[in-house]
């Protein structure tokens, strides 16, 4: 039976998609588990942890582009809480 | 004989996640009987500083009452967990999780969580985060589980 499944040049491309198939399986999340982010809680891994650099980046964007705003806080630090 | 060699990675693949998911559960046969209060912690969870003292309290006063706390350990590094503790401290037994094999068998959905188990080893509440105002609530939790089986 396998023979005959897996013979040939579709044979072949039969058994590449199966391969792909079950190794996709294995990928669960995208985002990080809670226990593993103790790298995100670092002060270095905030997205705004310098609030003269945000003021200094606000007025450039502001007074070059007229833009402003457009900042949002999901998806960083440790999650606690 | 290609067929083979070609079908080895899939399958063990397949075969390792279920061993994986099946390793992890911390052996709690040893406090049949016993209300067992299991808090998820790391050095880098800063309401962990704050339910520590709490979880101290908890623990002494209701030893006697057959609860045991046991705080699991997420930390990669054990360094920063024993710097962590030698700051706060604990009077509960704890258990170190670095690759996360217990958590991963708990899914949970953020930290620091507790993981409530009755005297029959079943979990019966799971407390996300820890907040200072829901202390009465997480209490009577605790006193409710070991009100039963007296």
């Amino acid at each position: 039976m396998s023979q005959v499944l897996l013979a040939g040049a579709k044979g072949a491309r039969r058994l590449c998609a199966f391969m792909l198939l079950t190794t996709l399986a294995a990928c669960e999340t995208f985002n990080p588990q809670p226990w593993d982010r103790d790298l995100m809680a670092k002060k270095v891994m905030q997205l705004n942890n310098n609030a003269v650099a945000l003021g200094i980046n606000d007025h450039i964007y502001f007074s070059k582009e007229g833009a402003s705003g457009g900042r949002s806080t999901a998806g960083g630090g440790c999650g606690c809480n | 004989m290609p067929l083979r060699a070609a079908l080895f990675l899939p399958i063990l693949l397949i075969v390792s996640s279920v061993t994986a998911a099946s390793a992890g559960a911390l052996d709690l046969s040893a406090y049949k009987g016993k209300v067992v209060y299991l808090d998820f912690w790391a050095s880098w969870c800063a309401p962990c500083r704050q339910s520590f003292p709490w979880l101290n309290e908890l623990q002494d006063t209701y030893r006697k009452n057959g609860l045991v706390v046991i705080g699991v350990n997420v930390d990669h590094d054990r360094d920063l967990a024993d710097g962590f503790l030698h700051k706060t401290p604990a009077s509960f037994d704890i258990v170190y999780d670095p690759d996360g094999q217990i958590a991963r068998h708990y899914e949970f959905s953020g930290m620091p969580t507790s993981v409530l188990i009755d005297r029959d080893g079943q979990v019966r509440f799971v407390h996300a985060g820890f907040f200072p105002e829901k202390r009465g609530e997480y209490l009577a939790h605790v006193q409710t589980l070991l009100s039963k089986g007296l």
